[in-house]
């Protein structure tokens, strides 16, 4: 099978402009991406089979999409090779593609690699958080945005971060009542931020927008609130939030109860490491950017030759940072594969890189003031589940720890706690920091958790048919439809 | 519910969820469907059977899985629903139906 | 001071066994353990088989499949059964494990998931393996039950199995565990019984003074005691080696299949001679496993995956259907003559060896802990005498003294 020149993992917004720049470059590029269209989680499109609709809102965000959604398809059949609906669930040495679509495989080997996986939403465990109606910001997003779906009638958003305006702001004008907003920032963290946040004025005056947008929709914002706990039978019929002190600790005493049948609760992003980890990249540790990340240089590239790293999957930075390292990394790729000279390559490099770093002061004020504070591992009380999948309570998973279990390994085997089917994707980023505080260690001393092939649930009968080409199904045929891959 | 405003959906179709007779979108979602419908319940826990539904809503936490012609463990916030789907609440580890048999 | 009367180094199965034994005597007890990724009891099935894997019908067979595949030479390639003092060795540890199971949940709180299912009933898909499983018969005592099955009688056992065989072998005493629920639920009664844990810790070196060893050596300290208990499986040889002491364990890599939850599926274990496939409590379809000579990699292969994937699709084919969450691999202990190393070692006072487990470690674990602590506490006591054919001399006389 022939060696693809460059893959792209991911068609998000960094996915997506990594393409395009290597593309425009003149290399042949191979995009994979879970979701059947482009556009990644943040610019996710309507299904095919609703006439076509713009995701243009009318932000720049969206606009910034729009553009990219619009060169990418312009590309695509002529230097862009798209495979959608595609599952990436493997690497193996060095640079080797396991690809799930519809229980079929492809094995890919490629030069080159840009990893753009995203990022997914952390949501700290409280009491209540696993009842039907309670859902990410992002989970309500796609559904109003895509299919033009509400989550529901009465819609409360917690959390942090500027996301949880976007999302209010998309369901009011998809017809939902939304309630309010509890954003756990302080207004005194939001001020003593301020100074970095004027490194980009344009992110700052979108936000100042967005606030706007919501003042006139009647939309509260309770700045300094944290959401305390979900409450129902069947599903969620009330919540309750309180102001919290610096450190985010609830004041219980000033509990108010809201009635609503639907909360979102967004704490920030979890990159996504697990392919960078298979390709063996060095990771460092960042608690503003998400955790654990691969290093990259001021190219995007990894320690890992002809591995790049681009968006919120190597540190959450935001659709514009995501885009911008995209292209950073697609011209790195260019450069390297021959199709790209050094003058040519210099002068976009000096372009980006100029950006980026005032997106980037502005980011590091904003995760500065939004960083974590140990009040919101507080919410969970000892019979809230902190483990989803496996239903396991703070205190089981306690007792575990207690008896010896102080690794992501061995609390897995001792526990169940990440034995589920999101292989510890929810739970571990809250159980690391409850670890951290039970041994006194720091997250990053208990390190990154392992990561093996398949890094998500793939078909057996992919698995079973896999032999590095094409063959025959499996021994009993599986009803597998092998697809032939272009040269 | 469903947002009328602004979006052109493609054919309607019929599919049922634990017996009962629902109308969606090609293009949305088992998880858009059932949630349009106001049913927001999609499975049981094996533990403790406490309801469960959309949570992510992008294929990572596993949470909104339902049976699907007889089929457990099929996250309804990833596949399409289509003409004639038979989706179940699962009730725990969930069961073969019939027509899973290979 | 020294640190405790007897130190277990290890925390696999047969440590944790070895510590709770002690600790059930009163002795005071220091486990010590680095959570290593890849020990064999991760990577253990937990199929209780004293029988199957005695004569080859677990992991064995498929070993010796994938070793000679395309060997026409049929008898040539089958597996040797372990000798008749080992196959009663498991037979007995096995026997042990219905009231372990309530006396350790009783103990220490902690469930080691035992069940008792249909058995393990092995597929036979070709008259070289009726052959091979007729062969194995014969060479069973009368108080072992296999039976040889029709189609029809397999199919009512197990209706999930592939019909596309020739019949089908039965051991009705065979059972299944959660090997790191095992191992847990021993360290566990252990601590409550007073055993003292320490995790995280490797250890570096044994310290010997003269022809007597005197404790271990971790991260700049030194623990003492009495006598120090060899349980590092696949490591053993390179902890016995820090004091001259050759021991021929060498890992073995057994790679792992792990399916999604799933409804119940599945009555007995399963046995064929491309995997063997075994319905956890939890629901998930366990597949294992390869038997790989490749150092101390605990990396997971393509062609591992495949292989198990497509003998676990072929023998059930309901599988196609599921998808697999997780692959992983350990390290089984091995040895020349695939039996473990117990006991004292000849010439060395204050050392015994507690390794060697290679597929068997999981059922072996419960008599294992009580021959090996019989060897410390009443060395010439009938039950420590049962060490002798699996002490460390068959190998090379007088290793000790160099």
């Amino acid at each position: 099978m022939p060696t693809r020149e460059l893959v792209v993992v991911g068609a998000g917004p960094a996915g997506m402009a990594a393409a395009i720049a290597a593309a425009e470059a003149g290399l042949p590029v191979t995009v994979v991406d879970e979701g059947p269209r482009t556009g990644g989680q943040i610019y996710r499109q309507p299904p095919a089979e609703f006439e076509k609709r713009t995701v243009d809102d009318g932000s720049p965000d969206a606009r910034r999409g729009e553009v990219l959604l619009r060169r990418f398809e312009e590309l695509t059949g002529n230097r862009i090779e798209w495979m959608g609906s595609s599952t990436a669930w493997g690497l193996f040495p060095p640079r080797r593609l396991a690809v799930e679509r519809d229980g079929a495989f492809r094995m890919i080997d490629t030069d080159g690699l840009i990893l753009a996986p995203g990022a997914y939403e952390m949501v700290p465990p409280f009491p209540g958080w696993t009842l039907p109606g309670v859902m990410t910001p992002g989970a309500a997003q796609v559904l109003a945005k895509s299919m033009g779906v509400v989550a529901g009638r009465r819609i409360f958003l917690a959390g942090t971060g500027p996301f949880l305006l976007v999302v209010a702001l998309a369901l009011h004008r998809a017809g939902a009542e939304v309630v309010g907003i509890a954003e756990t920032v302080r207004f005194g963290d939001v001020l003593r931020a301020f100074p970095g946040l004027v490194a980009a004025p344009a992110l700052l005056r979108q936000g100042w927008g967005y606030l706007r947008a919501l003042s006139r929709a009647g939309i509260p914002v309770h700045r300094g609130h944290s959401i305390v706990e979900a409450r129902g039978g069947e599903a969620l019929e009330e919540i309750s939030i309180a102001p919290c002190d610096a450190d985010w600790f609830p004041d219980r005493s000033r509990t108010r109860r809201i009635e609503v049948d639907t909360l979102c609760v967004g704490y920030g992003f979890v990159p996504r490491t697990q392919l960078a980890q298979l390709a063996g990249c060095h990771l460092v540790y960042s608690a503003s950017l998400g955790g654990w990340i691969p290093h990259v240089d001021d190219e995007q590239a990894t320690s890992v030759d002809g591995v790049w790293v681009a968006g919120d999957g190597g540190g959450v930075a935001g659709s514009w940072v995501a885009e911008l390292e995209g292209r950073l990394a697609g011209l790195s790729a260019a450069r390297r594969a021959g199709a790209l000279d050094e003058a040519s390559f210099r002068s976009g490099w000096r372009h980006i890189d100029a950006e980026l770093g005032k997106l980037r002061r502005f980011r590091a004020a904003l995760d500065s003031a939004s960083r974590i504070r140990p009040g919101l591992d507080a919410l969970a009380d000892g019979e809230t589940l902190v483990c989803r999948c496996e239903e396991l309570t703070r205190s089981e998973v306690d007792a575990g720890v207690d008896m010896g279990a102080t690794d992501a390994r061995s609390l897995k085997v001792v526990t169940r706690l990440g034995m589920g089917p999101c292989q510890g994707r929810m739970c571990w980023p809250s159980a690391v920091r409850r670890l951290a505080a039970q041994t006194g260690r720091t997250p990053e001393e208990i390190g990154a958790p392992s990561v093996r092939p398949p890094i998500r649930p793939v078909s057996m009968a992919s698995l079973a048919a896999l032999d590095g080409g094409l063959t025959e199904a499996s021994p009993c045929s599986t009803g597998a439809v092998l697809e032939e891959v272009p040269p | 519910m469903r947002n009328t405003e602004n979006v052109h959906r493609g054919p309607a179709l019929r599919f049922t969820f634990d017996g009962e007779a629902f109308e969606a979108f090609a293009g949305e979602t088992v998880a858009a469907a059932l949630l349009a419908e106001g049913r927001r319940t999609l499975r049981r826990t094996s533990r403790r059977r406490s309801p469960r539904g959309l949570f992510c809503g992008m294929g990572v936490c596993f949470d909104c899985l339902v049976q699907v012609d007889g089929r457990p463990n099929v996250q309804a916030c990833l596949v399409p629903v289509r003409e004639g789907m038979r989706v179940e609440t699962q009730v725990g580890d969930g069961t073969w139906g019939a027509d899973a048999d290979p | 001071m020294k640190s405790s009367d007897v130190i277990v180094v290890g925390g696999g199965v047969i440590g944790c066994a070895v510590a709770w034994e002690l600790t059930r005597r009163g002795v005071r007890t220091l486990l010590v353990d680095r959570a290593l990724p890849g020990r064999a009891t991760s990577a253990s099935a937990g199929g209780l088989w004293p029988i199957g894997e005695a004569v080859g019908l677990g992991c064995g067979v498929i070993y010796h499949a994938a070793q000679h595949a395309g060997d026409a030479s049929a008898e040539a390639s089958d597996p040797e059964p372990l000798p008749a003092v080992f196959r009663d060795f498991l037979h007995e540890s096995n026997a042990l494990f219905p009231d372990l199971a309530v006396e350790l949940r009783e103990q220490g709180g902690f469930d080691m998931e035992f069940e008792r299912g249909a058995g393990l009933l092995f597929a036979i898909y070709n008259e070289r393996e009726r052959a091979f499983v007729e062969r194995v018969d014969r060479s069973l005592p009368p108080e072992v039950s296999l039976e040889i099955l029709e189609p029809r009688e397999v199919a009512e056992i197990e209706p999930q199995l592939t019909r596309d065989l020739i019949g089908g072998a039965l051991l009705a005493g065979e059972y299944q565990v959660n090997p790191m629920a095992v191992a847990e639920a021993f360290k566990r009664a252990a601590i409550r019984g007073g055993a003292t844990f320490r995790h995280g810790t490797q250890v570096r070196a044994l310290r010997r003074e003269g022809n007597r060893v005197v404790g271990v050596e971790i991260d700049g300290e030194v623990l003492t005691a009495d006598t120090v208990v060899n349980a590092a499986g696949a490591w053993a040889g390179g902890l016995a080696e820090t004091i001259g002491l050759d021991i021929p364990v060498v890992p073995v890599r057994g790679q792992i299949v792990l399916t999604e939850t799933l409804p119940h599926t599945l009555n007995a274990c399963l046995s064929t001679s491309q995997c063997y496939i075994a319905q956890k409590q939890h629901g998930e379809v366990l597949i294992g496993s390869t038997t790989e000579h490749v150092g101390f990699d605990v990396g997971v292969s393509e062609e591992a995956t495949r292989s198990l994937s497509a003998g676990a699709i072929r023998a059930v084919p309901l599988l196609s259907k599921v998808r697999v969450k997780r692959v992983w691999a350990g390290l089984r202990p091995g040895t020349p003559d695939e039996l473990p190393v117990l006991g004292p070692v000849e010439g060395l006072e204050g050392y015994v060896n507690a390794t060697g487990g290679f597929r068997t470690g999981i059922v072996a674990a419960p008599l294992t802990a009580q021959v090996v602590v019989a060897t410390i506490l009443e060395p010439s006591s009938a039950l420590a005498a049962r060490a002798e054919p699996f002490a460390l001399r068959r190998f090379e006389p007088a290793v000790a003294c160099a």
